[in-house]
């Protein structure tokens, strides 16, 4: 088990530590703002199958860390202090997406209602010459049967793949949740 | 509460789930005076390490002594009751609250008030001022437990007949380890309604879980959607005295691992069971590779082949924070260890599709006895009620059949006797009446 601050730099996210050269590109920027949006809107309306297919790529990284409360000065304890909320491939993502829709996922009928919504978008460039880091901020509610609320806030860091069309794949993202004890009862959605 | 469980009938009142008053009577009289998990050992290695742990809603502080043993105490500054730790481990010589400044040695003892002299002039009696104790600190095979009550039974006594199971996989197997933090999240749900279901609910497997078995490539894959019971004599289910107990499906130990990790740990525990055989015996090594579900009583779950551990932590009768942890044995290779981490998070831990599959059961258990009308309604619990035994090679009382419902019975059968028992004093330990009280039990 590693360090949630070996996790970061093993999935890139330590490029947002600093101050990265953010790419200025309009165009560039208003591609990958359509792509975010494209995926939210996808998830917030149960097309899954689509996203998973369309927008990620074979390759994925899907890591959820949260992060045991420790001192700061802490450096006589070293036993890590990370837990993986997410470890996925592309394989176990199929396997969410599959569950999903899967016609004895009592959870899901009636529907769950899901609200993106994203901000802070900040790119710069990624870990080849086709990738680009992404940082954004979410909030997501999900909304159940007849009472049910639930909110999860927090920074997401991505990497994309340019592919040869000059579109997307999502091949990294990683997100420290920042709610130690997480309030909304599961997190079996995508973040 | 005196309707409250029908252990002859195998019923218990809905209210359980939702009546304020009993949750404060179980905090009195079952958290103040049962085994509590604290941690494993392998977290508080050195002196000075520690973690916080939960004691019903007490928050304790759990710290590895200079001279190797532990001890536990409350979390609360003795000046004006503020948390003395924020954090959930570590290595400290000294605890300093944050409000005024007291600090307290790694033995609890109140070690500095700061302007002691000036503020206090001696008038303050720093013996009395020390962290408040938790009276009994032990530990199973590498488990901790502590127990508020100074009067109560020992631990091994407490575990008593499900020590038998537990040794299969924290003794046989070459000794465990928790891996990690443990993940944490809330449902909203009673603390019984999880504990309830792990101690021995084989039957909601096939449909509550349908999806997540379909999709999962596993052993037990072919139980989705009850399209398939498990054959006669495909498992057991265990009771004992204080409420623990547990349900085995034999040979199938990594059955809700993905296809791909349970070859993995088939593999690997093929490599030790004939040695479990020669020093345990054949029963034990068989049972070595199998499934076991089962809850300690009051709120600990674990499953041996899922590898999962877990504490339902009450946040009051209709909230609970679960606490959950991957097993695994110590000697497995490290490479086998992360696909077994992996297999736990993602079944039952925060974002597991296991753990999201039985929230809705739990929550709503748990909620509807709101209303008037529900909370008069009794849940049953008499699957194979009548055809509980005692056997001689396996400790407790058996209900010989994968899926039913003794060890619900076996664990409110204490319950009920927890909560009406004046005091340890008033236990009688060889008394085995209670093995005739789960038998002699029928609609
Ligand atoms: S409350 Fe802790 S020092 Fe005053
Ligand atoms: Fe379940």
């Amino acid at each position: 088990m590693e360090n949630a601050n070996q996790i970061v730099k093993t999935m890139g996210a330590d490029v947002w530590d600093g101050d990265p050269e953010l790419i200025a590109d309009h165009d560039l920027l208003h591609r990958v703002q359509a792509f975010t949006n494209r995926e939210a809107r996808l998830l917030d309306t149960g097309r899954v199958r689509e996203w998973l297919d369309e927008m990620i790529h074979p390759d994925i990284c899907y890591v959820i860390i949260s992060r045991q409360l420790r001192y700061i000065e802490e450096r006589r304890y070293s036993p890590p202090d990370s837990v993986f909320i997410y470890d996925d491939d592309h394989g176990a993502l199929n396997a969410r997406v599959e569950q999903q829709l899967h016609p004895q996922n009592w959870r899901v009928n009636p529907h769950e209602a899901y609200v993106r919504i994203g901000t802070n978008l900040e790119v710069t460039k990624g870990s080849a010459k086709d990738r680009l880091f992404v940082r954004t901020n979410w909030h997501l509610r999900r909304m159940r049967r007849q009472y049910e609320i639930d909110d999860f806030i927090y920074s997401r860091h991505d990497e994309l793949v340019i592919t040869p069309d000059q579109g997307f794949k999502f091949v990294k993202r990683f997100i420290a949740f920042p709610e130690r004890c997480v309030q909304g009862r599961n997190m079996t959605l995508f973040l | 509460m005196d309707d409250l469980i029908d252990t002859k009938r195998g019923l218990q009142s809905a209210s359980m789930f939702i009546d304020p008053h009993l949750y404060e009577v179980e905090m009195e009289k079952i958290f103040g005076r049962c085994w509590l998990f604290l941690t494993h050992e392998s977290a508080i290695p050195n002196y000075g390490d520690f973690v916080t742990a939960k004691m019903g809603e007490d928050e304790v502080l759990v710290v590895r002594q200079a001279d190797g043993t532990v001890k536990a105490f409350l979390n609360v500054c003795r000046h004006r009751g503020a948390r003395v730790c924020p954090v959930e481990a570590g290595n400290r010589r000294a605890f300093v609250c944050s409000y005024h400044g007291w600090s307290y040695a790694a033995d609890g003892s109140l070690a500095t008030v700061p302007f002691e002299k000036e503020l206090y002039g001696g008038k303050i009696d720093r013996c009395a001022h020390g962290l408040k104790e938790v009276a009994k600190v032990d530990s199973y095979r590498g488990f901790l437990f502590g127990n508020f009550d100074p009067g109560a039974i020992s631990l091994e006594d407490y575990l008593g007949d499900v020590r038998w199971y537990l040794d299969i996989w924290m003794e046989a197997s070459g000794g465990v380890e928790l891996i990690g933090a443990p993940a944490r999240s809330i449902v909203h749900c009673n603390w019984k309604a999880p504990t309830e279901n792990f101690v021995g609910d084989a039957y909601h497997v096939g449909w509550t879980h349908a999806s997540s078995l379909a999709v999962s490539r596993s052993m037990f894959s072919p139980m989705s959607g009850n399209q398939r019971l498990p054959p006669a004599g495909a498992g057991a289910q265990i009771a004992t005295r204080f409420g623990h107990g547990l349900g085995i499906l034999y040979d199938v130990n990594p059955g809700g691992q993905p296809a791909q990790t349970a070859e993995k740990i088939l593999a690997w525990q093929a490599t030790k069971k004939g040695k479990i055989a020669e020093k345990y015996g054949e029963l034990k090594a068989r049972f070595y590779g199998s499934h076991l579900n089962g809850s300690l009583f009051p709120n600990v779950s674990y499953l041996w082949g899922t590898n999962t551990f877990k504490i339902w932590q009450p946040r009051g009768p209709s909230e609970t924070e679960v606490w959950t942890w991957a097993i695994a044995e110590k000697d497995t290779p490290e490479d086998l260890k992360r696909d077994i981490y992996n297999g736990v998070h993602g079944t039952f831990g925060t974002a597991g599709y296991w753990e999201a599959d039985d929230n809705d059961n739990m929550e709503s258990a748990s909620l509807l006895p709101t209303g008037w009308q529900s909370r008069k309604l009794r849940l049953n619990a008499q699957m194979g009620i009548g055809n509980d035994t005692v056997m001689d090679e396996m400790p407790g009382v058996i209900g010989q059949a994968a899926i039913g419902e003794t060890s619900y019975r076996g664990y409110y059968r204490f319950y009920d006797e927890i909560l009406k028992l004046p005091s340890w004093d008033a236990f009688d330990l060889n008394d085995e009446g209670w093995k005739q009280q789960l038998i002699d039990a029928d609609c």
